[in-house]
């Protein structure tokens, strides 16, 4: 059964998949982990980190199985014959308000951090509507445009993260101790916070459905997690290491703070050099979200692809309110832990039911053939 | 990854074939007369009032005459060929016998004439003829012949063939392509002595009929892209072609995009190279300039000299092009961010160092900057069309009185004359000289956004840009390959450049058959395996 709304030409490759992957989950997370999570599991948000990057990595499994069950189909595609038309409905739309509120807040905080370190007189509504141009002139272009401007800005990042090095060879051990001092609920506890960088796996929904090798997605994302586990969980040992728990309650992104702790030869803010490069990656985590949304969208309504490159325009408007809701960045905060609750039921529970689901009444492209 | 259909056109190719081959059609005959008297006042009335097409009428033979004529364009045929090799023969040496003479002639005995020229074809249709004399070629008729014979003859004034002066290199060929079509076959094919080398060739242009000639490597380009580039080239319906950016503008795939989706070159060398890499190059007569698809933006930094040179200079070079296109592009706008908004993010030494010259400078810095580039953007202009000596003349007073006279009166500052002559020079380092037209135009958008968003509208700026970059394509190639799409393997050649002996495979990018090139060298290998 050919998908209509997926032009048969467009496929991506793993390595794109791997691109895409990482610039939908690295993003704003990196900016504030520390803060977040050192909140609720001081000194020991570290181990919240490591564990919230690995309660993610089964659940990519049950996307690979999706994905090899349905080769070819995106989520709203395979929801509604796995779980029927009403949970399968309410499946799209919560996975589609979810993208749509991801890529609203991410937005929010970009233009927030933008005015703040860059802009301080600029009106944040223009910063706004800027970006927002350029997502709908992203996800206009389709999958193929996404995974290559993804590839692109893997490429442009990866320099700039080799500026976290520097400053943790002032890592003073003792703000680590003592480990495990705040307790293992805490530390659960803390790693829902944590869940928030690691937000935008959930693009496997729809990547997914452009990988022709299947079987090797749940590699290929399982690699991307870990790698970003890993990356995560070093960050926020530095940044504790290097400026204690105590500081971290008073700063705003502290990952910036501790850049600028190191003082470079003749380039003496490289914290504005890393902000300068790093917006380059939170625009693609909004991009990504909204193009989820936005062919989500035009799926579940069954537009012909005409009308689904318009469907943006009007995702744009809403993402735009609802990115102007929060008043200040404590809002912000606390809107950040709404996602990550609603993440756990979206990016988390809904393809394990739907995975489960499927096995059981044994659904997939390949029975419907025989039959 | 298959290639895009071109869409725009397709409907009007249609109509296009029956308003060609309309055109085609003679107003009187479509075929030739017996007698020789009506076939030469049927090419007369077509060449009526054409004072340069030449009728001759002469006896074949001296014994037994036997009347004929030829018709030729003068200046286009090669008058001197024309009288030794054609006329000459015929008239004196040719000897025709009394029973065929009248009657019972047939097409051995014109065979067997003496005609001394290399190539003789025999044509019936009045249209065919009349464009092989157009195109230089001599028609002859004989009485009782409803035949011509098609005696080429081509030969006309052209310029030789000359050091290219867009694409200088210092080590080399120095030879460049020139006007005449057939020359440029000629230069490709002493580079590559293969029969797999196909040359096929079209005419292009209602009117002008002008030569085009597609040239690949059979068994090494993708018979897609192929069969893409013909049927594009065939849905092309137009009066004239003189230049091969008229097939370059009906046929690329965004005609919007500042970004040139095809390479233009007017070295041999380079097109020999791109068509051993699976891409097929396009010849059109009357141009020097050829084009090559498909085109990768990686391309476009890329210089033949790269590979003549040593390879680790062929990579320094590469990076030194890449730095002077972000240079070129991104310098004034970085200016203006600066000093308009983020005095912090550069050095305390260097913003006061910065603030001193513009002291006393009337202007923000955005206008200052447009101003100045804008300046420089006229001068280039007007030096480019000038005559070669005035030329370096108004370059002189332009560059230096123009920037000195405007520091001393303080109406710019000296760090925006340093800034304005190395994105001015910068947009230069790329080898292919369309390329230079979107860098210096990209500038003008980025520093607008500069003066508007700082260095975020750099940013903002740059993501369009690249954004743009990755969904265009070039006959269904990914501009930005092979980054994006990543190609490891193709990487070795893009923004690094491997040994010639460690290019073992073409790039896959032009997604060619024939993947090997070379087997490893002996010497090479060897050297690498010796340890003195």
């Amino acid at each position: 059964m050919v998908n209509p709304n997926l032009n048969k030409d467009d496929s991506i490759s793993l390595w794109q998949l791997f691109a895409i992957l990482e610039n939908s989950i690295l993003g704003t997370g990196l900016l504030n982990i520390a803060k977040t999570v050192s909140k609720v599991s001081g000194q020991d948000a570290w181990i919240s980190t490591l564990l919230a990057g690995f309660i993610i990595i089964p659940f990519l499994w049950c996307y690979s199985s999706l994905s090899r069950r349905f080769p070819g189909h995106t989520l709203v595609d395979y929801s509604t014959r796995i779980i029927g038309k009403l949970l399968g409905n309410m499946v799209n739309i919560s996975y589609i308000l979810f993208e749509i509120l991801i890529a609203a807040l991410v937005l929010r905080i970009m233009a927030d951090f933008i005015s703040t370190w860059f802009l301080p007189n600029t009106p944040i509504e223009s910063l706004l509507i800027i970006t927002l141009f350029l997502v709908i002139y992203m996800s206009q272009g389709g999958i193929r445009t996404v995974a290559r401007t993804s590839e692109v800005i893997l490429f442009l990042v990866v320099p700039f993260i080799i500026l976290l090095i520097p400053p943790a060879t002032r890592i003073e051990i003792n703000n680590l101790k003592p480990v495990l001092q705040s307790g293992y609920v805490n530390i659960i506890k803390g790693s829902i916070p944590a869940l928030y960088s690691f937000y935008g796996f959930e693009v496997l929904f729809i990547a997914s459905a452009f990988i022709s090798d299947t079987k090797k997605i749940f590699r290929t994302s399982a690699m991307c997690i870990s790698i970003n586990v890993v990356f995560y969980t070093l960050v926020v040992i530095a940044i504790i290491g290097v400026m204690g728990t105590e500081i971290l309650k008073y700063i705003n992104y502290p990952t910036i703070y501790y850049i600028k702790s190191e003082r470079f030869p003749f380039f003496e803010r490289v914290d504005l050099f890393f902000a300068f490069f790093w917006t380059f990656n939170i625009f693609m985590t909004i991009g990504i979200a909204f193009y989820s949304a936005a062919l989500s969208m035009s799926q579940l309504l069954n537009l012909k692809p005409k009308y689904g490159r318009n469907i943006g325009w009007m995702l744009a408007i809403a993402v735009y309110f609802i990115a102007k809701i929060p008043k200040n960045s404590i809002e912000v905060a606390r809107y950040m832990l709404y996602i990550s609750y609603m993440g756990i039921v979206v990016a988390m529970l809904i393809p394990l039911i739907l995975a489960v689901t499927a096995a059981i009444r044994h659904i997939g492209i390949k029975d419907d053939d025989k039959a | 990854m298959p290639i895009k259909v071109i869409k725009r056109k397709k409907n009007k190719s249609d109509k296009a074939n029956t308003q060609t081959s309309s055109a085609m059609i003679a107003p009187s005959a479509t075929s030739l007369y017996n007698k020789l008297e009506d076939n030469i006042s049927l090419f007369a009335t077509l060449f009526s009032d054409c004072s340069d097409v030449i009728f001759r009428r002469f006896q074949i033979g001296k014994d037994n005459p036997l009347p004929a004529a030829i018709i030729y364009v003068d200046g286009l045929a090669n008058r001197q060929s024309v009288d030794l090799e054609i006329m000459e023969p015929l008239m004196y040496f040719t000897r025709i016998d009394q029973k065929n003479a009248m009657s019972n002639i047939d097409i051995e005995i014109i065979k067997q004439l003496n005609i001394t020229v290399g190539e003789i074809k025999e044509d019936q249709n009045v249209m065919n003829i009349v464009n092989a004399i157009l195109s230089g070629d001599t028609a002859m008729f004989i009485d009782n012949f409803p035949v011509a014979l098609i005696l080429n003859s081509r030969g006309w004034e052209n310029r030789g063939v000359q050091e290219p002066t867009t694409e200088n290199v210092i080590r080399g060929p120095k030879e460049g392509f020139t006007e005449t079509v057939r020359f440029n076959t000629a230069l490709i094919r002493r580079r590559i002595k293969d029969p797999k080398l196909k040359m096929k060739g079209f005419k292009l242009g209602k009117r002008t009929k002008t030569d085009v000639v597609i040239a690949y490597m059979d068994d090494i380009v993708n018979e897609t892209l192929l069969q893409e580039i013909e049927k594009r080239l065939n849905t092309i319906d137009t009066d004239a072609v003189f230049e091969s950016g008229y097939i370059e503008q009906f046929i690329e795939d965004s005609p919007f995009s500042p970004f040139p989706q095809m390479q233009t070159t007017e070295r041999p060398d380079k097109v020999a190279g791109n068509l051993l890499e699976g891409r097929v190059a396009i010849l059109v007569d009357g141009t020097p300039v050829a084009l090559i698809a498909p085109a990768t933006f990686a391309q476009l930094y890329q210089s033949p000299e790269d590979y003549y040179e040593r390879a680790i200079f062929g990579t320094a070079v590469r990076l030194i092009r890449l730095m002077g296109l972000f240079l070129a592009t991104s310098l004034p706008s970085f200016y203006v961010a600066v000093l308009t908004y983020h005095h912090e993010m550069i050095p305390t030494q260097l913003v006061l160092a910065l603030a001193r010259s513009r002291m006393g400078v009337p202007f923000p810095a955005i206008l200052e900057a447009l101003l100045m580039e804008g300046v420089i953007e006229i001068l280039r202009e007007a030096t480019t069309r000038l005559p070669g000596t005035i030329g370096q003349t108004i370059g002189i007073i332009g560059t230096l009185v123009i920037g000195q006279a405007a520091v001393a009166a303080k109406l710019v500052s000296p760090a925006m004359i340093i800034i304005v002559s190395i994105t001015a020079i910068g947009a230069y380092i790329t080898p292919n000289y369309s390329t230079t037209y979107s860098i210096r135009f990209i500038r003008f958008p980025l520093m607008i956004a500069a003066a508007f968003f700082g260095v975020f509208g750099i940013a903002a700026m740059w993501l369009f840009i690249i954004i743009h970059l990755a969904g265009l394509e070039s006959f269904g190639i990914p501009y930005l390959a092979p980054v994006a799409p990543f190609k490891l393997s193709d990487i070795k050649d893009t923004i690094v450049r491997f040994p010639l002996w460690a290019m073992k495979k073409r790039p896959m990018i032009p997604e060619n058959r024939n993947l090997i090139r070379q087997g490893s060298s002996a010497v090479a290998s060897s050297r690498r395996r010796t340890r003195w």
